[in-house]
């Protein structure tokens, strides 16, 4: 687990790396701060707004917009896949259902939405028609990986359901179910923002963004909005995954002290 | 061997500097975004000009780039983006006079009555947070009525405000949405208000421009180097003879419609739409003022974010 936190940690640095030399490349070469801004001005603006309040409402919204996206797409596809893996009618309902939502045209779906609900919820929706699939499926794949010998092990000597959930379904999913979660918030993050662009949520970085690059004209506070964005889809996806880490470390050493 | 060696380099070196001035010949450029001041292109059919109007939804930050890097000679686009993007290409743009004077019209269902009686309605503006919203909330400062843009600080005493997409200004006016979404009035740009009121039965109540100014929205700039030029002299000469009364309609669209890349269809555009949209050139030695206060006016909506425009100088105007 370690060794592939580490893997994983060495790889984004990497691709950060690569991004940050193309960046500078590209910046010494077109050599013009509206067109492409250097990293150092998009670092300094990137500092100098986050102690505007503007800047913090703006990204309170969005981070409580994705936050609600998220939770409603989670608890919705996780409970689908559950019901899916106990019920094949369900599974049978669910597939055209969810690959119906999947194909859904997102940007239609954020005007028409917007129409009927307010400029918070709306985002949200959005991110649950993205969302939602990629949880349903993943989970679905986690939930059907269980050895079903070993559930019904379980139903012969008539082991607890809540036993089974813990004992036998949490360390086997655990892992795909924490990834699932790390990889969907931060798209839950990107699709906000998108949607925030277009329907014009007053208060949100969606809508900074899009006044950056139409009414201000300013690409170095367009690419700093653009740089928080990521950094805060990089902290929610590592953060989710250290904790995770944290955890089933202390439960591991917690069996080792028994032992 | 050696004379003759020299010999070709001398020719190679001869042709070069012979043919070094036989490139192919710059042909001047103008940009513009689609919209009202696009109409007025048809004026300029036949100059010698490469004339491109970009219709999605980035044509002012496309404009605005190629500005930056000085690659079209005559760019359109709103004054606010021009004095910004003038700054960061190291004001190497002049503005030559402007295009579109406001083009924007509060549609309903019913008729209004009057500017007065907004006072406890909800108004659904596109761009609420650009130029379109900032003419309406310096409408509204100017009569004194107050103006809210969260819905839960709506009363019988002020205006709230909020964004709408041009599309959707028909929906917004109908009873089936939210609460918050529901407006009593939109305000919108021509050509699209001529459209919902001859297809969708909207009924213009007011004209913004007649209740706050008739103010410097769409400008020429044109590039220092060529800011002499003959042919910028026809250019002017050219959109200063544009009449939006007389201008044959179907042949104006269909330029438009000819120098656009994609196959977007300009349909329904009517004289209304022509005449509502404020097209005429005015040539910045009679409007260099206007524009002067016009940018003090609306940087009072710049934030400590940004600024909407950047304040200008005479430098900015073309003699």
């Amino acid at each position: 687990m370690l060794k592939k936190l580490a893997q994983s940690l060495i790889s984004t640095a990497i691709f950060l790396a690569i991004i940050l030399l193309v960046w500078l490349g590209a910046s010494l070469a077109i050599n013009n701060e509206a067109i492409l801004p250097s990293i150092s001005s998009v670092i300094v603006k990137a500092f100098e707004i986050v102690g505007k309040s503007e800047f913090a409402s703006a990204l309170g919204a969005t981070v409580l917009h994705s936050l609600i996206g998220f939770a409603i797409s989670f608890v919705v596809g996780f409970a689908l896949a559950v019901l899916a893996t106990r019920f094949k009618w369900v599974k049978r309902v669910c597939m055209p259902m969810v690959s119906a939502i999947r194909l859904l045209p997102t940007m239609a779906i954020a005007l028409i939405v917007y129409l009927w609900t307010s400029a918070v919820v709306a985002p949200a929706l959005v991110a649950f028609v993205v969302v939602m699939p990629t949880v349903y499926s993943q989970s679905l794949v986690a939930l059907s990986s269980v050895d079903g010998e070993l559930l019904q092990m379980a139903k012969v000597y008539e082991i607890k359901q809540s036993r089974v959930i813990s004992k036998i379904y949490l360390p086997i999913i655990s892992d795909a179910l924490i990834e699932t979660i790390a990889t969907t918030l931060s798209l839950t993050l990107k699709v906000v923002i998108a949607s925030e662009v277009l329907v014009g949520s007053g208060d949100s970085l969606g809508q900074l963004m899009f006044l950056a690059q139409n009414t201000y004209a300013d690409s170095v506070l367009l690419f700093a909005l653009v740089f928080w964005s990521i950094v805060i889809g990089l902290v929610a996806e590592w953060t989710i995954r250290l904790v995770y880490f944290g955890i089933k470390r202390g439960i591991y050493a917690k069996k080792y002290d028994n032992k | 061997m050696k004379r003759f060696l020299t010999c070709l380099v001398v020719l190679v070196i001869c042709m070069v500097s012979l043919f070094s001035g036989c490139a192919v010949p710059h042909k001047a450029q103008i940009v513009c975004p689609d919209g009202a001041p696009a109409l007025i292109l048809s004026t300029l059919k036949d100059l010698d000009v490469s004339i491109k109007v970009y219709e999605n939804s980035n044509a002012v930050a496309t404009i605005g780039a190629q500005m930056v890097k000085g690659e079209v000679d005559y760019a359109i686009l709103p004054v606010s983006n021009a004095t910004t993007k003038n700054a960061q290409s190291n004001n190497q743009y002049v503005m030559a006079g402007v295009i579109t004077h406001g083009n924007l019209y509060a549609i309903g269902l019913e008729d209004l009555g009057g500017v007065q009686n907004l006072v406890g309605k909800s108004v659904g503006v596109i761009q609420l947070n650009s130029v379109p919203g900032f003419a309406v909330k310096k409408m509204l400062e100017g009569k004194g009525i107050a103006y809210c843009t969260d819905y839960a600080q709506k009363s019988e005493n002020n205006v709230y405000l909020f964004n709408i997409q041009p599309a959707q200004a028909m929906s917004h006016l109908s009873s089936e949405v939210a609460l918050d979404k529901k407006a009593d009035v939109c305000i919108v740009a021509e050509p699209l208000c001529s459209k919902l009121v001859s297809a969708k039965g909207a009924i213009v109540c007011f004209d913004v421009q007649d209740e706050y100014k008739h103010f410097p929205q769409a400008v020429l700039m044109v590039k220092k180097s060529v800011q002499n030029s003959a042919l910028t002299t026809k250019i002017i000469n050219a959109l200063s003879a544009f009449d939006a009364q007389t201008v044959d309609v179907n042949e104006s669209v269909q330029f438009v419609q000819s120098k656009m890349s994609s196959t977007t269809s300009l349909v329904g555009i009517s004289r209304n739409a022509i005449v509502g949209s404020n097209v005429y050139f005015t040539h910045a030695r009679t409007c260099k003022q206007e524009v002067i206060d016009y940018i003090q006016e609306i940087k009072t909506f710049d934030t400590p974010l940004a600024s909407v425009a950047e304040s200008v100088t005479d430098a900015f105007f073309m003699e």
